[in-house]
């Protein structure tokens, strides 16, 4: 595999209940920053995050990694929280990968006051509100300090200081991560995004960095830009 | 009336050859309890998380156990274990052992059946997230059990419920021996056929009063449950 590339998607062919949703879909994620994935509803920007992480098995097609002990953060639109608390919530991903107590007890109170939430640590995580919900998920998912990091609109409900602080961090961890970021928010992209991908019915429209792309002859990409920019 | 009056003084006279059969069916039922969610969790476990070839026959089988005549059960086990059966050499038919036993193979199937119920929904809620994380099976059986905790108290209380109403196969496999294995069930129905309705009717009363604590105490534990949104 190149070297360049962390990711890369050589012909993938996925279906679900006879269903063709990537026909030949070839994809290559450079080692590190942000690469944004867009693309109108239904055009398969979810499941790509899914075959991504493994939980689509693919018909047929290739997906490598430049490494074999790769760490994958995901938070997914849809949050599921374990029914207990937020701490035992943060808590749990450390468990399963068998980090020793102590270290993890102090990555999740680190990560608590880091991201401002540490009154928040004892409450249920299923009886929080829909934004604190999609914020705690994001902390989840980088809790266990990934390389890569998939994130499926892990803004889409938040309010303005918690998105400050997610695009602060996502800032700063582009520069030794690879992050992949599912956003309906162009603004968001053109703030965050070193490479955007974009996607409608399944294939790829436009994959290139972010300077290339606003600037795209592609009409689907300049339709999906003056559509969400009006 | 007047029954019921005598049967209350009874109760409260404390009166110790009441009391032995009272804490003998406690014992009997609590320990069959404890057996049965022991063997039963980690079956329950098994069939909502692992995929495999007869998952869906074992559940079947679950199921259909539900329904077994207690009487069939006591019956069964009495030809296993008198004198002249199979494993008679244990020699613990007329002892409370069998009556344990018996009671764990009437409720083993009801834990089962409806914990595999819960646990299946909270797993397929979770799959995700174990996936994400690659949990193997003993995390993701851990954690479904965890937190199906509450939701699971109330088959517990229906099991204990089940194994304290049990007269059938009891009678049969205890013999209703006075000191030894009279239990509450089997008392009433051997003080009922006597005529002596007022023991019959305190130990009655005392049921009632037990199955009653017994759901209160799950209904108020499922509703702080709710209450702190761990459900």
């Amino acid at each position: 595999m190149n070297k360049k590339f962390i990711i890369n998607l050589e012909n993938i062919n996925l279906s679900i209940s006879n269903k063709l949703f990537f026909k030949n879909l070839s994809i290559k994620f450079s080692n590190k920053g942000l690469s944004v994935i867009l693309g109108p509803n239904g055009s398969g920007k979810t499941l790509l995050t899914k075959v991504i992480n493994g939980m689509l098995k693919v018909d047929s097609g290739k997906i490598s990694f430049k490494n074999k002990r790769i760490k994958i953060g995901y938070s997914p639109q849809k949050i599921v929280f374990l029914r207990r608390t937020v701490f035992e919530n943060l808590l749990y991903p450390m468990k399963i990968k068998r980090y020793k107590n102590k270290k993890a007890i102090e990555r999740v109170n680190f990560l608590l006051n880091e991201f401002k939430i540490y009154d928040k640590k004892y409450v249920s995580a299923r009886s929080l509100s829909g934004g604190l919900a999609q914020y705690v998920s994001f902390i989840r998912s980088i809790i266990i300090d990934p390389n890569i990091l998939i994130l499926d609109e892990p803004c889409s409900n938040l309010d303005n200081d918690f998105k400050k602080k997610i695009e602060k961090y996502l800032m700063k961890e582009k520069k030794s991560k690879k992050i992949i970021l599912v956003t309906h928010d162009i603004f968001q992209a053109k703030r965050l995004a070193d490479e955007i991908i974009m996607l409608n019915e399944g294939k790829l429209i436009e994959s290139s960095q972010k300077e290339s792309f606003i600037n795209s002859s592609n009409h689907l990409v300049k339709r999906f830009l003056c559509n969400n920019i009006l | 009336m007047e029954i019921i009056l005598k049967s209350f003084d009874l109760i409260f006279s404390f009166d110790d050859s009441l009391y032995e059969i009272i804490f003998l069916s406690l014992k009997v039922s609590i320990l069959a309890l404890l057996i049965s969610i022991f063997l039963g969790m980690p079956i329950s476990a098994l069939l909502a998380i692992k995929e495999f070839f007869f998952k869906k026959t074992l559940k079947i089988f679950f199921n259909s156990m539900m329904a077994l005549p207690p009487v069939f059960v006591g019956l069964f086990l009495y030809i296993l274990f008198s004198k002249s059966g199979p494993l008679g050499f244990f020699e613990i038919l007329y002892t409370p052992i069998i009556m344990v036993i018996a009671q764990v193979i009437i409720i083993l199937p009801i834990i089962v059946s409806i914990t595999t119920d819960k646990l299946e929904s909270i797993f397929n809620e979770y799959k995700e997230l174990f996936h994400i994380l690659e949990a193997n099976d003993f995390d993701k059986i851990l954690s479904v059990l965890w937190d199906a905790r509450f939701s699971m108290l109330t088959c517990i209380v229906a099991g204990l419920g089940r194994a304290l109403s049990e007269v059938g196969a009891i009678i049969i496999v205890g013999g209703n021996i006075i000191h030894y294995t009279r239990v509450m069930t089997t008392t009433i129905a051997l003080e009922t056929s006597r005529g002596n309705l007022t023991l019959a009717m305190s130990l009655g009363i005392i049921l009632i009063f037990i199955a009653l604590i017994l759901n209160s105490s799950a209904l108020i534990l499922k509703f702080i449950a709710v209450k702190a949104s761990y459900e």
